[in-house]
């Protein structure tokens, strides 16, 4: 087993435990020759926000990619090791479809479609055969993304004239509407001003209540504000994953605390 | 990524570094100055230490605001932050300090005799050890040595020791010196209380290397074992 380069004892959190609400167990990923993902193994816990952080190039937003599997629709990948939900395998005897409405995602930039509110909202739900009282779930989706009260009276209105903040919120209540467990966020904020990314960081807060959210930030202020735990990522390696308290104080690993103290490169 | 060397945060740390280095060093001098002044019944040098006690006070209030700017603007974490939180408590210890150090020169200043021969406890004696400990928490905070930094919050124990000594042995005294055994006790408190400083300087030195808070041990959560 790897030890702690400080004291020699286990660095924190690396194996697997009971419990775990997804399960990454001795994930290896290439792009072609490129091997960009090198024997992670992580747990993530139900209902917390687990935050993803380490240099552009570490391999974070390729592993939230797998989760989904969404790393699939690239040509010439390949992936070794399992992913886990709930201790089912994501990639074996599983549909890739069922796997991506499980497991949700947002990205960098806000990208809803070119509709209305009320469609955006709406569209995954219908695609996915919803039958349901469509108003009923775009209220209670927008109200969940802390969206509603900002367009609950023009929710017919384009959704490009939103701002950029609202259309990421409303980018999360799309995602929110095929009712997922697990919520994907890659960069959520790197787009939004300060105020927006408050609002946006709120809105994670409210909605680990219902789910479990894994977010990738390049900002460490923004990891240690919402997320309960945090992995740090070097070079395709997974080097520390702990409660993000005790990783942004008292790191166990050198090169974390190299890292988000700026002292790394 | 910016190197260690050039990283913006790194110079500011490595100025907030200098400037309680500064205060470190003043403190210090005041200290040994009062003693000196106490010891050889200097007025002057007595009223040196009083007047300078305002460059303490100067400086003190630099090493706060520098901590302040850093904390809004570079938001540091892990070992950078410990430094900060260190430095301001460090701080504060080593004001107090040298208010003891004007302290004892003003006693001084006030007894109008000389005041060491009046007692049969070793006054000196625990002014030296108080010394030993604050250069060493000096040491032991700049060169992050937390070893020593232990050996200083062990060794306070001696001069407190050395003060119930003091105060044993004065209170033996006749009443003929009350005068002076006034002054007397003011001081000894003076010089136990500089070396209750250290201590604490000392246990900021561990916190500072090792992430560790070894102070207020019985309430304190997830203790170690050795600290």
């Amino acid at each position: 087993m790897e030890t702690n380069e400080r004291n020699g004892s286990p660095p924190a959190a690396r194996g697997a435990s009971e419990g775990a609400k997804v399960r990454v167990e001795n994930l290896d990923f290439w792009y072609g020759a490129n091997h960009v993902l090198r024997d992670v193994s992580l747990d993530i816990r139900a209902n917390e926000v687990t935050a993803f952080i380490g240099p552009s190039g570490c391999g974070k937003s390729t592993l939230l990619r797998c989760l989904n599997r969404m790393n699939e629709l690239i040509p010439d990948t390949r992936l070794e090791g399992r992913v886990l939900i709930d201790g089912r395998d994501m990639y074996r005897n599983a549909d890739p479809v069922m796997v991506r409405r499980r497991i949700g995602m947002v990205f960098q930039k806000p990208n809803p479609f070119p509709k209305t509110i009320f469609e955006n909202v709406i569209w995954g739900a219908r695609v996915n055969g919803y039958k349901g009282d469509e108003a009923e779930l775009v209220e209670r989706c927008l109200r969940k993304a802390a969206l509603w009260e900002e367009v609950k009276d023009r929710l017919h209105a384009q959704a490009y004239g939103l701002s950029g903040g609202q259309q990421q919120r409303l980018c999360i209540a799309r995602t929110l509407a095929v009712a997922p467990d697990v919520v994907l966020m890659d960069e959520p904020a790197s787009a939004l001003d300060p105020i927006a990314t408050a609002k946006l960081e709120e809105t994670i807060l409210q909605l680990k209540e219902r789910y479990t959210i894994i977010i990738v930030t390049h900002n460490m202020q923004q990891a240690g504000r919402i997320s309960d735990r945090t992995a740090f990522f070097y070079m395709g390696e997974l080097i520390e994953a702990d409660a993000t308290e005790q990783l942004f104080t008292r790191p166990s690993r050198k090169r974390t605390e190299d890292y988000i103290t700026g002292r790394f490169g | 990524m910016p190197s260690p060397s050039t990283r913006p945060l790194g110079a500011e740390l490595a100025s907030l570094r200098e400037l309680l280095a500064s205060m470190s060093e003043l403190v210090e001098a005041q200290v040994a100055d009062a003693i000196h002044s106490m010891s050889a019944n200097d007025l002057d040098l007595a009223r040196q230490v009083r007047e300078r006690d305002d460059e303490v006070d100067r400086l003190e209030l630099e090493v706060d605001e520098h901590s302040e700017r850093i904390l809004a603007l570079f938001t540091p974490v892990a070992v950078d932050l410990r430094l900060i939180i260190a430095a301001v408590k460090v701080n504060t210890d080593l004001e107090r300090i040298g208010d003891h150090a004007k302290n004892i020169a003003k006693h001084v200043c006030q007894a109008e005799f000389p005041t060491m021969p009046v007692t049969g406890a070793n006054l000196r004696a625990m002014a030296d050890e108080a010394r030993w400990m604050l250069r060493s928490a000096h040491e032991a905070f700049f060169r992050k040595d937390q070893v020593l930094a232990r050996e200083i919050v062990a060794r306070d124990q001696r001069v407190d020791r050395m003060y119930k000594e003091m105060l044993d042995a004065l209170s033996n005294t006749g009443p003929d010196h009350v005068d002076k055994i006034v002054h007397l006790v003011h001081m000894g408190k003076s010089i136990e209380r500089i070396a209750d400083h250290a201590k604490s300087i000392g246990k900021i030195a561990v916190f500072l290397v090792e992430g560790v808070d070894i102070r207020h041990r019985s309430v304190a959560r997830n203790a170690p074992e050795t600290a």
